[in-house]
């Protein structure tokens, strides 16, 4: 069973003053999304490195190199633009 | 178009025709300000990403430069709109710039990287122990080591060494004895370098 929650639902409702839903809610998610991100971009920059090693040490090819080094760029431009949006879009929950 | 900085040297009009190119084929030139000198290239004024022809070619300029000179590194993408803006961050850091300078004066840095084989399985704790007795020996020979990263789950040790260019064959000397008495284990040693890992400036501003 799948359960989606919109961020919608997840927005501070207040009516006449009065809050229906705590915003912390959103902060939490946000937070916790960032952090997974954050622990995506420090694996592939590590994942860089690590290639970049092996390339250095006689164990792949340039063509090899090249490749893998362009295909994890591109993971990390991806992760890091993922931060940067999710800085200022809510949160949609899913799978739970 | 715009200034794309490579690195500042310690020195006032070096009067030198750099013998390669920058990114874009742009011809290399000197800002100077005071008694330093900032390298760099004409480019176009936009974001540098980090590929691989770019980030090469920083790496190649700052190289060649550190053949002659003592380097203070500055770091990839750093474009300022016009050289006057360049010269007034020069300015701004200048006392942080001339200290950084004493630091590293005439020195570079080397690299010395423990790994394990892909083929070999040893005990790491063992090997590290080992590493950090060599090591000592390293550091005695060096200004300062600062412990990198251990990015990988191969690398056992990650070392950066200041090293006095006087004392970079003393320093290679005892690499490849290290190298002979682990044999079963990968050395990787690489430098010279411009010392990145010791000199640590942040100029900051979406307006350079």
């Amino acid at each position: 069973m799948v359960l989606v929650i919109d961020d919608l639902l997840t927005l501070p409702l207040s009516l006449a003053g009065v809050e229906l839903l705590p915003n912390y809610f959103t902060t939490i998610f946000n937070a916790l999304h960032r952090h997974a991100l954050d622990q995506i971009i420090e694996e592939t920059q590590n994942k860089i490195k690590e290639n970049r090693m092996e390339f250095e040490m006689g164990g792949m090819d340039k063509k090899q190199f090249d490749f893998r080094h362009r295909m994890l760029i591109r993971y990390l431009r991806d992760a890091e633009l993922a931060k940067r949006e999710v800085l200022g879009v809510g949160t949609k929950i899913t799978g739970i | 178009m715009g200034e794309y900085l490579y690195c500042i040297i310690g020195k006032k009009n070096p009067q030198e025709n750099f013998a390669i190119k920058g990114i874009g084929n742009s011809e290399l030139r000197c800002v100077n300000y005071r008694d330093l000198t900032a390298v760099t290239g004409e480019t176009p004024l936009r974001e540098y990403e980090p590929t691989e022809e770019y980030t090469e070619k920083h790496k190649e300029v700052s190289l060649h430069i550190l053949e002659n000179h003592t380097v203070l590194p500055v770091a990839f993408g750093m474009v300022f709109k016009r050289k006057g803006i360049l010269l007034n961050t020069m300015r701004r850091v200048y006392p942080v710039l001339k200290r950084s300078l004493r630091l590293i004066d005439n020195k570079i840095e080397l690299g010395v990287k423990v790994i394990v084989p892909k083929d070999k399985s040893v005990n790491k704790e063992e090997v590290k122990k080992k590493c950090e007795a060599a090591f000592g020996i390293l550091n005695k020979i060096s200004v300062q080591s600062k412990l990198g990263k251990l990015f990988s789950d191969r690398l056992v040790s990650n070392m950066s060494f200041l090293v006095d260019r006087s004392k970079i064959d003393e320093f290679s000397d005892m690499v490849t004895k290290l190298e002979k008495k682990y044999k079963n284990l990968k050395v990787q040693y690489t430098g010279p370098w411009p010392p990145y890992n010791f000199v640590d400036i942040k100029i900051m501003g979406r307006g350079r």
